[in-house]
């Protein structure tokens, strides 16, 4: 991965954090799955940037 | 069975605020409420054999005895002949397409992208005008932008004997185009009487080039309506169609439309202007990262706490001459158990409401607590009820408040895309588990609305907002 990216992603608080499949008692679960999501639509893009 | 909670079910219902007269009301003008502010709905359909509609196609049309207006266009008093009271277009950034096109964006906040810190975030667009040209074609390119979704669509108002109908019952769309092809929507009235308003909700992944018309015909912005400001997380989101882009188009209930998410869902339900300035992910302690942020929290994209302190200056920057009749400031579920206590959530509101204050004395605000995401239970104690108690609290000690709107117990339950069915929330919320399907976004934004209508703000703040003028950008 692109150091300037992941720096970005750590930044961000990416790898602090699982991706969140449990139950819904987590107080944090619905931030936590926008922020996988989001994570996910950006590795995405970088893998196409031209998208 | 689903089940929609009346307010009466509700254990702190919705409530109109009055201390100190907020959002300059108690003003010698006197006051309105923002139900008598709105233009109204526009939800009528153009009636049948009214419209020739080609949809969004690809193949430019035939535009002979057609002229371009572009986006950037001016008018020899230097203003635009687009309507801009809600928008702030922006060039597409260098290298967004070789050659970089003229075309424009909205960049409503001062949000960025993971990958890309240096470029705009675009928002959905308002595309707004009053031509005597029976004919009308948008010209925009369709991009994938910050999302891998080929899918996009468009809604359009076109005033018909005098009010906005839509152009059809749902955007127009298409389903999959290449990131970069060219994107047109032909719309022929079947009268040729004299001008009438266009009104188009074009996707943020569509950059807009201009709007051709029958040559001789007089483009001009339209007239000005009331500016609502719609601020908060993802569900306000100056990109958030892109959410459910799985979904596709098959069920038109359970899909999500990029021209039909909550912001543009309050146009359709208000006939107001609406700014996009939510940013996802965020709430009043959280900066769309882990931890707990305070107001002068920035991340390298730009995302920041509910009305931080680059939020509440981006806003001032870019949107104070609008003179906005509301803003919204809506959530946050994304706050969870950040707070630690209704108290500290009082008192971050309050900071936020002064520092706005300090911007605008007279701006109208409208607090909307957390969403009812994992069915909280009002007055259970949890950390999503904590912060409702704590905004509700700071909406009826601040003097801009005008309302506070508490949709945590509208519906009951949990699920998504329609599973399990006795479930309401899961009839609302698409298949990312977390945002509002069409019909979510119909019913939550409708009694939102509902609940906006018993507000008041003053008359001279109407009439400031009134009397803003589109310059060309």
């Amino acid at each position: 991965m692109d150091p300037e990216f992941e720096r970005l992603l750590k930044e961000n608080g990416i790898g602090d954090i699982d991706p969140v499949t449990g139950p819904i008692t987590n107080p944090d679960y619905f931030f936590q799955r926008w922020y996988v999501l989001e994570y996910i639509k950006a590795a995405e893009l970088y893998e196409n940037p031209e998208e | 069975m689903a089940t929609i909670k009346t307010a009466g079910d509700i254990e702190t219902p919705s409530g109109v605020l009055t201390p100190g007269g907020g959002g300059g009301g108690g003003t010698s003008s006197g006051t309105i409420t923002l139900g008598e502010v709105m233009p109204g709905p526009m939800k009528t359909i153009m009636p049948a054999g009214s419209l020739n509609d080609s949809g969004l196609v690809t193949v430019q049309p035939n535009l002979t005895g057609m002229v371009f207006v572009p986006w950037n266009a001016e008018k020899s008093d230097g203003t635009s002949p687009f309507n801009l009271q809600s928008q702030n277009w922006v060039q597409v950034p260098g290298g967004w397409g070789t050659p970089t096109p003229s075309a424009c964006i909205n960049v409503t906040t001062r949000r960025s992208h993971w990958s890309k810190p240096d470029d705009p975030y675009p928002s959905g667009m308002e595309v707004n005008f009053e031509t005597n040209s029976s004919r009308v074609v948008i010209q925009t390119i369709a991009h994938n932008g910050f999302s891998s979704s080929p899918k996009k669509d468009m809604q359009a108002f076109i005033e018909w004997e005098g009010k906005m109908c839509k152009a059809s019952a749902m955007p127009a769309n298409i389903a999959s185009v290449s990131s970069g092809a060219a994107l047109y929507r032909d719309l022929t009235v079947s009268d040729s009487r004299a001008n009438r308003e266009w009104w188009f909700l074009v996707s943020a992944q569509l950059w807009f080039q201009g709007v051709w018309v029958e040559q001789g015909s007089v483009t001009r912005s339209a007239g000005n309506r009331p500016v609502i400001a719609d601020d908060g997380d993802s569900w306000r989101e100056a990109y958030d169609g892109e959410w459910q882009s799985s979904a596709g188009y098959t069920d038109p209930n359970l899909s999500c439309w990029q021209s039909n998410d909550s912001s543009f869902q309050l146009i359709e339900e208000t006939g107001c202007h609406v700014i996009r300035h939510g940013h996802g992910g965020t709430g009043y302690f959280n900066g769309a990262t882990t931890g707990v942020q305070d107001r002068n929290y920035l991340s390298a994209n730009g995302h920041s706490t509910f009305m931080s302190v680059d939020r509440v200056a981006g806003f001032d920057e870019k949107f104070h001459s609008r003179k906005t009749v509301c803003y919204i400031c809506a959530g946050s579920a994304n706050d969870s158990t950040r707070a630690g206590s209704s108290a500290n959530m009082k008192a971050r509101v309050l900071e936020c409401l002064d520092d706005m204050e300090t911007k605008d004395p007279d701006i109208p605000i409208v607090l909307i607590g957390p969403q009812g995401l994992g069915d909280p239970t009002p007055g259970g104690g949890g950390g999503l009820d904590q912060n409702r108690i704590g905004i509700r609290d700071a909406a009826a000690e601040h003097a801009l408040c005008i309302g506070f709107i508490d949709w945590m117990d509208w519906t009951d339950g949990t699920g998504n895309n329609g599973s399990p069915a006795d479930s309401s929330w899961a009839q609302l919320i698409g298949p990312d588990g977390l945002h509002l399907n069409r019909a979510g976004v119909r019913t939550i934004v409708g009694r939102v609305v509902k609940e906006l209508s018993k507000f008041e703000v003053s008359l001279d703040r109407v009439n400031e907002c009134l009397a803003y003028v589109s310059l060309a950008p």
